[in-house]
Formats: structure tokens, sequence, C-alpha cells
């Protein structure tokens, strides 16, 4: 459990002059689930796309697994992702969409991964397994075209899942949900964080990340300003807990 | 193969396909008629004199060249508008940025496959619609004159210039589109181009070959000018 995955050193990222990241580090433990949690607009979004490559840094330092993910990019086929409202192929169907992304995933599954930290991609992952965990079984043959919001939401979680990455980086996965939804999904994070699997879950709903979180960041003007273990501020504080979660949002916010 | 397995996925082929045959059957009944024009317009009394185009196979072979040229220019800037503007400019480059296979494999990948299908489709359509008018005007007795020995070679060559000039407008319009971020922009830039160039190829019969050589060393070395600057752009993008 104490071994690092995503080690984060100083990050920093501006948008024209204005500075959206600034000295942000981090780090996050294999099978910890970490709830990164900012108002609108603190970066958090940011922070998850410059980490899965799809921004370049200023400057800082990203290692995932123990390798420089600004560097190499292979790591990334072991990290599942679901960034803002996630976006299929109309036309096709949600195990379509899986199998497809399975083989964009797994299309260098035939190269040597023998170094330390990295397992080969054996298996393509079950697709059926996939939509069962998140609630779709039985919708393979129906088109996006014709899925509500809750199950775009779903489908984009068993995107995220279907490779059975090590990392997952969710950018608020819970929107959308309706109320079983959203106890389902945070029983299934829960059980994938019990097997290994490393979540960086983003939120500014603070209820969320409590259910959820064993350890929450508190993101506000481009750094990570606070961090404390979910389970023992619970403790500590009880019904005030998300008080004081406001409480520092708003005294270190932007 | 994969990646192109993949990108033909996500575009409904089956849109192109119908697209093609469409081209295929436009552009057969227009060479048919072009066999007889001339003898419709004696049959009305009028003056065939200007018809000069329409009297000789090198005539009908640079006006149906210059046509097929045309339409898949267009076919070729929709199919890459779709795969590169549809893909880097809307919300599914977030997926496909964050796959771990190198960008710019990508790219070529999606380069490669419009620009591939419009080169065999132009080609194959210019050679079977000639072909036809061929045994049309045979069957019917309206071919302008008899054909020579180098008439089906200059057809082979002139349909490949075809399919790479289209795809050389495809690929520069695809490039001038996404700077736009507009599928539009693209279709528009690939009318504008064909306003140029199409003519220059109906009006070189006779040194047809030449003339669309020309032309395809222009074009080709634009067109790949056009796709170095959109593989530095997607190298940069950010999502």
């Amino acid at each position: 459990m104490d071994e690092e995955v995503v080690i984060v050193t100083d990050l920093e990222k501006t948008y024209g002059r204005v500075p959206v990241l600034n000295h942000c580090s981090l780090t996050i433990k294999k099978g910890e689930i970490y709830g990164l949690l900012g108002l609108n607009g603190a970066g958090k979004t940011t922070f998850m796309k410059v980490l899965l490559g799809l921004q370049r840094p200023d400057q800082g330092q990203i290692s995932l697994f123990g390798r420089d993910a600004l560097q190499e990019r292979d790591c990334l086929a072991l990290v599942g992702s679901m960034i803002e409202v996630p976006a299929f192929y109309e036309h096709l169907d949600g195990g379509e969409i899986l199998s497809m992304h399975l083989s964009y995933v797994n299309y260098y599954e035939k190269r040597d991964f023998a170094e330390q930290n990295f397992t080969p991609l054996k298996e393509q992952g079950n697709i059926r397994e996939a939509l069962r965990l998140v609630g779709l079984s039985g919708t393979e043959g129906k088109p996006v075209s014709q899925y509500s919001l809750g199950m775009r939401q779903r489908l984009g979680l068993a995107r995220a899942i279907v490779h059975r990455p090590e990392l997952l980086v969710l950018d608020e996965p819970l929107n959308g949900l309706d109320p079983v939804g959203i106890q389902e999904m945070r029983e299934l994070l829960k059980r994938l964080s019990g097997e290994g699997v490393s979540i960086l879950l983003s939120s500014h709903i603070i209820g969320e990340l409590r259910h959820t979180a064993d350890r929450i960041g508190v993101l506000s003007g481009g750094k990570i300003c606070r961090e404390f273990l979910v389970a023992e501020k619970n403790r500590e504080l009880g019904e005030q807990f998300e008080d004081y979660v406001v409480g520092l949002m708003s005294n270190e916010g932007i | 193969m994969e990646l192109g397995r993949l990108e033909l996925k996500k575009i409904k082929p089956s849109v192109y396909r119908t697209a093609a045959a469409g081209i295929f059957v436009g552009l057969l009944a227009l060479g048919i008629l072009f066999l007889f024009i001339e003898k419709l317009v004696i049959w009305d009394g009028g003056d065939v004199g200007d018809l000069e185009l329409f009297a000789s196979w090198d005539g009908l072979l640079a006006l149906m060249t210059a046509l097929n040229f045309c339409v898949f220019s267009i076919f070729s800037a929709v199919m890459g508008a779709k795969l590169v503007i549809g893909e880097y400019g809307e919300k599914m480059a977030v997926i496909l940025l964050g796959y771990p296979i190198p960008r710019t494999r990508i790219l070529r990948v999606k380069c490669l496959l419009f620009g591939g299908v419009t080169v065999l489709a132009a080609f194959v359509e210019n050679v079977l619609v000639m072909g036809l008018m061929c045994g049309v005007g045979y069957v019917f007795e309206v071919e302008p004159e008899k054909f020579t020995g180098r008439f089906f070679p200059e057809l082979l060559a002139a349909s490949f210039f075809a399919g790479l000039l289209a795809c050389s407008v495809g690929m520069i319009s695809v490039t001038v589109g996404w700077k736009k971020r507009s599928p539009v922009a693209a279709i528009v830039c690939a009318l504008l181009m064909l306003c140029l160039s199409a003519n220059l190829v109906a009006r070189s019969y006779g040194i047809l070959l030449p003339a669309m050589a020309g032309l395809g060393v222009f074009l080709t070395a634009a067109g790949l000018a056009a796709y170095r600057v959109l593989k530095v752009d997607i190298e940069r993008l950010e999502v």
C-alpha cells in the first residue's frame, strides 16, 4: 500500500499569463483513492490533463509507476481515465466502443514490458465484465446515440476500467448519476482500490469525496494547500467535516 | 493495418462506399451523354465546330479526368475533415491523445487512409467509366474516333494522376480546415483550388499527361508541406 504510483513534483502551468498550476506537488500510493478537491476553476481538470499528457506543463516532473511520464507514453497503457463529459462515436454501441478502446490501449502489448512495475498486458480485458460492473449489462447492441446522460457516464467509466489499469484518473465521475448509481459507483471504486488500483478522483462536491476517498488534497492557488486523511478528519470533526473543508477552500481560495 | 481498421470503424465506411457508387453512376451518365453530344447537335441542325473537346478520345479523356479529379477532391476533403478535424477538433481528442501511441503515428494512418482511398477510388472509377464509355461508343457507333495504341496507357496514367491530384487537394484542404477548426472551410478550400486547377486539366487535351504531371508536382509538394504543418500542430496540440 505504501508504494508510490504517482509522484508529481513542482508542476507549473499557465494559460497565457494566468497561472493555473503553481508548484503543485502530490503523491498517490498504490491502492489509494486520492480525492482532489477544489473550487470551480481551481485547476483540477488541468492537473489531470497534464498528468495524462493532454497538456504540457511549463515546469515540473511527473512520475507514473517509476517512469518519467513526460517522456515515456508507454506508461499510459496502465492508466484509465475519464475527463470532463465522456465523448463517444455515436453510431457505435457500448461493446464496440470498449473493443476499440482495448485495441488502442493494447496496441503495443507485444512489446517487452519486463521492466519493474510493468506487467505484460496478456489479456484484452472482459468487455462484458466491465459493462456489468458499471450497470450496463445487456446494452451491447444499443448505439450510444440512444444512451441517457447517466448511461454515458457509466460507459465512460467502463472505458476507463476495461483494460484493467493500475491507475484511474477520474474527473467528477459521479456527474449525471442517480443516487443508486452514485452508490454503485462508490462501491466499485472501493472495490477497485481494494484490488490495488490507485485512483485520483476530482470533485468540487465535498460529500462525494468524503464517502469515497482515503485522502483528500485541497487544490487552491494552483497548489495542494492542504492534505489530510479522510478517516482521521471524520473521527476528529464528525458533522463539522464539511464546514472545515469549506473553510479551507474559502480561506485558501483564489 | 490495425490502426487503419480502427479509423475505418469510426467513420461509417458504407457512407463513402455509397458516395463512390453515386460518383461512378453520375460520371458514367455524363460520359455517355458526352458521347452522344455530337450526334445530338447534328440532329438538332447545330454547328459541331465548337465541339472539339467531344470529337476525340483525347478530349473526352481530358474532360472526364478533370471531372473525376473534381469530385474526388471533394470526396477527399470530406473524408479527411471527418477523420482529422472531426476528431482532433472535438471532444474525442481527449480520448485519442491519451492513448500510449505516438500522436504522429495515428495522424499518419488517418492521412494515408483518406489519401489512399481517394487515389484508389479515383483511379478505378476513371478507368471503369472511360472503359464503359469505350464499350458504349463501340456498341452504339458513337465513338468519336478509332482507338490508338497509346490511349489505354494514357488512360491508366491520367487516372493515377487524377487520384494523386485529388489526394493532394484533399490534404491541403484538410490542413486549411484544421487551421480554421471547420470542416466547411476544408470543403470551400477544395472548391477554390478546383476552380483554378480543374480547368487546366480539361483544357489540356493533347498534352494531358505533361500538364497533369506538372500540376501533380506542384500539388503533391504543396500537399506534403500541408501534411507537415498539420503534423506539427497535432504534436503540439493541447486539449
